[in-house]
């Protein structure tokens, strides 16, 4: 077994209000934007994670679930799980782009228009749990 | 579980056997020893006296003053004989339940795999084994002690705990009496205590009023002469007859001549007319002939000696097995 | 509401000393394979729950299953199933630590002496030493090894952290996390902190007042509870369809921990979401009742 260093190093912030399997998901997003993670990495399997840091690994088992649902990640069995080269993935992060510059767009037309950044983020706060609100 | 019952009692038990080997040893010099004194004190030409000439009652009388000397320390070993076996017993039962409860190592015990009755079995039955193996030359060595140095008639009380094997069942039941104690009280330190006195309150009641009684006594006829000074007799008055030396007296008194079976103590000494006119014992024989009285003594014979070990024991071991079913209800229910 | 797949189930459970309740109207269910944190102050009832589950205890009322069986039973096919490392530790101070492993091995049988070994060789505990010359971290790690090594199905901890130094701390979460990797056993913990535990327990209990105020999934907890602080000064009624757990105001402002049912849709409420010490805190300062054994949306209800 070839001891390479791990693709990706996470880390739980458990005073933050957020899921820790939800933190993990953002993580491996942001490696994704950032770079640091290119397609067909293979992410760190849920035994050496364990043994990195203090984390349960169900929130690991968890993680992996979520990226492979959002295809971002798929794991091959035996092998471990592994950053897709999956194009609608890539388009995801693409997309993602242009999504948040329209974003920022529209708060900062909100925002001229008289909203407190109090109302705009419930308003997101809102938006987001509407639509997130059923999970499996 | 009989490998952890082991090493839990390791050291105790090595301690103990330490100190038997060390016992047993001084015993054997000793009685030996003593037993070549009396040899020379009961052979001529002392006969236990003063001896016949003067030089030998010079020589005899310091005999006989060496060996009733080593009588105290024979006591002190008789008494720690006699402890030996329930102390053993005692400490390894404070050991294996009180203690382990107390540093509440039974929580770890108890969720194992096993039962709670399993664990307590192999408790028992590993102790027993061990107080068994351990106590049973020691009794060889003391009995064998016990008339090398003349400590008294096997069957006297001095004597019959430490003249027989009787000390094993005392060891076993100390042991599962601190047992059942150790579940009640759960503290090894007054556990050990409140055994202890147990143990003390439980054998000398036994020994004093139940052992005594255990088997029928036997009646023995004295006839006092007061014929002339007999060779190595220290006063003018001579009695023979009577039980054997090597029995178990109880009482003397006058009985009418032909009464059969075994009288009371109350009954013998009870004060007759006659007897007062016979108190004063050089007129004993014309008592006895005139009134038809006789003098007799109660005794229980030497041959029954290990009928009353028998029974003391079967007496002890049917405790322990009493005690260590209860012990089983109440570990059970036992608070861990 | 029996679930073949809990390890963990009572009903009213209770439990009385002489004069008082060490527990009582303990209602809860822990689903299979969850790291499950077990959350009161000293007194709680943490450990007689625990104490019940693992057998060394009756129960004074209520019903309990443990793998769908009766600790009481008699049954000792359970004790094989269940790890229970008591909060005191108990061990064989006597002992050198080998001998410790044999002991586990003479009374279990499915015990793996390799994996026990390994434990402790990763550790650096050698196993001539004798245990009262190890430290209090390395004593309570041999202690915790005695419960892996038999590669229990449920691992019952009680304060397993308590008075461990950090590094020290780390190490056996950090071992029982794999254990929890490597043979999906389920683990239910007691602490009185919730500190580093917080980051890996995936269900939360928590008990004050030696009863049941939340038990839920940590995920669950996490997303039904919110820090509503007011915007502006004044006294304003929360918002409708929420539960007020506990009201954390002071003279800078209002602001009340509460439990969500819908989507708040007030603007006069800033809204956060607090860690999930911040929320047990809060149900533990209550003492309320709050989300007592409410299954997660996505499962099937069988709340009270």
């Amino acid at each position: 077994m070839t001891q390479k260093p791990p693709t990706i190093a996470y880390r739980l912030d458990p005073r933050s209000g957020v899921a820790p399997y939800r933190q993990l998901v953002e993580q491996v997003r942001r490696a994704l934007v950032s770079g640091l993670l290119r397609e067909g990495d293979q992410l760190p399997s849920v035994r050496d994670v364990v043994t990195q840091i203090t984390i349960n690994p169900n929130t690991v088992h968890r993680a992996y679930r979520e990226l492979e649902y959002l295809g971002i990640a798929e794991g091959r069995a035996g092998l471990g799980t592994f950053i897709t080269a999956h194009p609608s993935a890539a388009l995801r992060s693409s997309e993602r782009g242009s999504i948040e510059k329209e974003l920022k767009d529209r708060i900062v037309e909100a925002r001229d228009s008289g909203m407190s950044e109090e109302q705009i983020s419930e308003l997101i706060a809102l938006a987001y749990r509407q639509n997130g609100d059923v999970r499996k | 579980m009989i490998w952890v019952v082991w090493r839990q009692q390791r050291s105790i038990v090595i301690a103990f056997v330490a100190l038997m080997v060390v016992f047993a040893l001084w015993l054997i010099i000793t009685g030996q020893h003593e037993q070549s004194l009396w040899n020379q004190f009961l052979g001529a030409p002392c006969k236990g006296g003063y001896g016949v000439t003067n030089g030998d009652s010079h020589f005899c009388r310091g005999l006989q003053n060496t060996v009733y000397a080593s009588q105290h320390i024979n006591d002190v070993a008789t008494i720690v004989g006699w402890a030996f076996a329930p102390i053993f017993g005692l400490i390894l039962g404070v050991n294996a339940v009180a203690r382990e409860i107390e540093q509440k190592t039974n929580r770890l015990a108890w969720t194992q795999s096993g039962s709670r009755s399993k664990w307590l079995a192999s408790k028992y039955i590993t102790s027993v084994a061990t107080i068994v193996v351990v106590c049973a030359p020691l009794c060889l060595v003391l009995s064998w002690w016990v008339r090398a140095s003349h400590v008294g008639p096997r069957i006297t009380p001095k004597a019959f705990p430490v003249a027989g094997a009787v000390e094993i069942s005392y060891g076993v039941f100390c042991f599962i009496l601190a047992v059942a104690v150790g579940l009640v009280i759960r503290r090894a330190g007054w556990s050990l205590a409140v055994s202890i006195l147990l143990f003390a309150a439980l054998f000398f009641s036994f020994a004093n009023q139940v052992r005594p009684n255990l088997v029928t006594r036997s009646v023995a006829s004295l006839q006092s002469s007061s014929s002339g000074i007999e060779e190595g007799s220290s006063s003018g008055f001579y009695v023979s007859g009577g039980g054997p030396s090597d029995a178990w007296f109880f009482y003397q008194g006058f009985e009418p001549v032909g009464t059969k079976g075994v009288p009371s103590q109350a009954v013998l000494e009870k004060p007759t007319s006659a007897e007062y006119r016979c108190e004063d014992k050089f007129q004993e024989p014309y008592c006895e002939h005139h009134l038809r009285l006789r003098l007799i003594e109660v005794y229980i014979s030497n041959r029954r000696f290990w009928a009353l070990q028998q029974g003391e024991g079967l007496f002890y071991i049917g405790l322990s097995v009493l005690l260590a079913g209860l012990s089983f209800i109440a570990i059970r229910r036992a608070k861990a | 509401m029996i679930d073949g797949t809990d390890v963990l189930e009572t009903v009213n459970l209770g439990k009385r000393y002489r004069r008082t309740w060490g527990l009582q109207d303990c209602s809860l269910t822990i689903p299979k394979g969850r790291v499950a944190a077990l959350v009161g102050p000293n007194g709680a009832g943490k450990s007689t729950l625990l104490r019940m589950a693992a057998g060394l205890d009756h129960p004074s009322v209520g019903t309990l299953r443990v793998l769908g069986e009766s600790p009481n039973s008699g049954n000792g096919n359970l004790k094989t199933r269940v790890g229970y490392l008591d909060q005191e530790r108990p061990i064989y101070k006597s002992f050198r630590v080998a001998e410790m492993l044999r002991f586990g091995e003479n009374n279990n049988p499915n015990w793996n002496m390799r994996v026990a070994e390994e434990h402790l060789a990763q550790l650096e505990i050698p196993l001539r030493s004798r245990i009262n010359n190890l430290s209090g971290g390395q004593q309570a790690q041999v202690a915790l090894t005695l419960c892996l090594a038999k590669e229990p199905e449920l691992l019952l901890l009680d304060e397993p952290a308590a008075a461990l130094d950090p590094v020290a701390r780390e190490d056996l979460l950090r071992i029982l996390m794999r254990q929890v990797a490597d043979c999906e056993s389920s683990v239910v913990l007691s602490t009185h902190a919730l500190g580093d535990v917080a980051a890996i327990c995936d269900y939360v209990i928590v008990l004050a007042h030696s009863r049941v105020v939340l038990s839920n999934d940590t995920e669950y907890v996490l997303e039904s509870h919110r820090i509503l602080s007011a915007v502006h000064d004044g006294n304003l009624l929360p918002p409708p369809g929420v539960s007020i757990i506990n009201n954390q105001s002071s003279a800078r402002g209002q602001s009340i921990l509460v439990r969500v049912e819908l989507p708040i849709d007030d603007a006069q409420w800033h809204v956060e979401r607090p860690s999930l010490e911040e929320i047990v805190l809060a149900y533990l300062r209550s003492g309320s009742p709050g989300a007592r054994d409410r299954r997660s949306p996505d499962d099937d209800g069988s709340g009270e």
